[in-house]
């Protein structure tokens, strides 16, 4: 382009030839400005990803949290698993009674017969009762979750022009038992013949403090092996020390069959997010929470 | 001729060299600097979230354990160019008074300071610290940490003690065990 060209389209824009020379480098210096902005937005998407999962986590356990202290209000997981011991131990000194009267008291057999019945019938009721705190303890729980989880969806989704967050989802929830942590009922040593029993049939923990353990079904022997005495796992309270409800690594939830009382809540969250700028990074990202129930109290 | 290269191309010339020029001895010094703060505090996010994960444990030898056999962090960090290296853990124990007691590794708590101990113990805090070689993103030799060779510092994170209960069987505390 001749000199006198540029001159006239110059003067046709209304621009002088020095003043487009100066501008190339507002024009050059401005993209760069605008790439540079740019890789800082990037960054930002990235670093907001990882502060949105650290919350994500901190969500999860509390709603897992609020779960687990529901399990075991007023502790009657338990309570409940203290009286299946008793129940048990009433059974089996009743048919002893029973055996013992036959043998040297015929006159009082008819009485030990019927204390007997009446701790085998009381047996299946509580089992009865027992199903369904099991239903109850994990509605509530649900309610719970579910009641908590609404609580801090709310406060989630952001739309940024780096970063999309939309509202979690509970993704799952599930009950089950802390691994390594047994019932709640102290080994009743008391009655003889039932702590060897319970001993040979390694129904028990430890030696100096012995406890009974959790999710097995501690079955009597003979006529009543009919019966189902089933302790769940619970934390027990030692030295008046009640353990509070807390969170646990989720590593440690155990599953456990669903006719049996749990005493951990794990729920899994998911929360759809995406970067805004930059390479797509985009997906549900995934927290998983556990929380163990509070410990159970002494027996009364 | 001459005129007409001067008043036009110029800008277009000057300002190639210009920003070879503002890139060689300002930007990818910065960046190369910049990138250790970044670093850091990647680091330091992931050292935190390490010890909240291992305060959630159930007795403290699990704890240094799940610490001492932490291979994702450390992998992680390494390719983030964070070498980490002399991993301690211990725990801290703030009583009465503002007294405080230091215990290191797997050292048994005394009696007193326990919970319910004539300490009055209140505060279990899990302490992890590690020695991380932060490098920049160019190194050359000889090396001046922090610009051309990694910048060595010592991260801490503390989180409270989770499990306050007493094993029933040993009839310990869990954080003692």
């Amino acid at each position: 382009m001749s000199r006198r060209c540029r001159t006239a389209i110059s003067k046709f824009v209304n621009v002088s030839p020095k003043r487009r020379a100066r501008g190339s480098v507002l024009v050059l210096g401005s993209f760069l400005m605008a790439f540079l902005a740019l890789a800082l937005l990037i960054g930002y998407s990235y670093g907001g990803l990882f502060f949105e999962h650290n919350r994500l986590q901190a969500s999860a356990n509390e709603v897992a949290l609020a779960g687990a202290r529901k399990l075991n209000e007023f502790d009657r997981l338990g309570q409940m698993n203290n009286m299946v011991a008793r129940s048990r131990q009433l059974v089996f000194e009743g048919r002893r009674q029973l055996e013992e009267a036959n043998d040297k008291y015929p006159g009082i057999a008819a009485l030990a017969n019927e204390l007997l019945d009446e701790a085998h019938e009381s047996a299946v009721l509580l089992e009865n009762q027992r199903s369904l705190l099991n239903v109850v303890a994990r509605s509530e729980a649900n309610i719970a979750v579910q009641s908590k989880f609404d609580e801090v969806k709310g406060s989630y989704a952001m739309f940024l022009p780096w970063m999309k967050v939309e509202t979690p989802e509970l993704a799952g929830y599930q009950c089950g038992r802390c691994t390594g942590v047994e019932s709640n009922v102290e080994f009743m040593a008391t009655l003889s013949g039932l702590a060897s029993f319970d001993k040979e049939k390694g129904y028990v923990v430890g030696d100096l403090h012995p406890y009974y353990k959790s999710h097995v079904n501690a079955k009597l022997s003979g006529p009543d092996s009919d019966l189902d005495f089933k302790i769940s796992s619970l934390a027990a309270t030692v030295k008046n020390s009640t353990p509070p409800a807390r969170i646990i690594l989720p590593g440690n939830f155990h599953s456990i069959a669903s006719g049996d009382l749990p005493s951990v809540c794990r729920v899994k969250l998911w929360l759809p997010v995406s970067t805004g700028y930059g390479p797509y990074a985009g997906g549900k990202m995934s927290c998983v929470g556990a929380a163990a129930a509070t410990g159970g109290l002494p027996q009364q | 001729m001459r005129a007409v290269r001067r008043k036009s191309g110029h800008a277009i010339s000057e300002f190639a060299a210009a920003l070879i020029v503002l890139v060689t001895f300002v930007f990818a010094p910065l960046i190369n600097v910049g990138i250790v703060p970044i670093r850091y505090l990647m680091a330091q996010g992931v050292l935190t979230e390490l010890c909240h994960r291992v305060v959630l444990s159930e007795r403290r030898s699990e704890a240094i354990s799940l610490f001492t056999n932490e291979l994702w962090s450390k992998s992680v960090l390494q390719k983030c160019g964070v070498e980490v290296s002399n991993a301690k853990i211990g725990l801290t124990v703030l009583g009465k008074d503002n007294s405080k007691l230091s215990i290191v590794g797997a050292e048994p708590i005394p009696s007193e300071w326990l919970p319910g101990g004539s300490m009055e113990a209140s505060v279990f805090s899990l302490e992890i610290s590690v020695d991380c070689a932060i490098a920049p993103l160019f190194q050359t030799s000889p090396g001046l940490p922090g610009f051309t060779s990694p910048v060595v510092m010592k991260l801490k994170a503390s989180s409270p003690w989770e499990n306050f209960g007493i094993d029933p069987v040993s009839q310990e505390y869990f954080v003692n065990e």
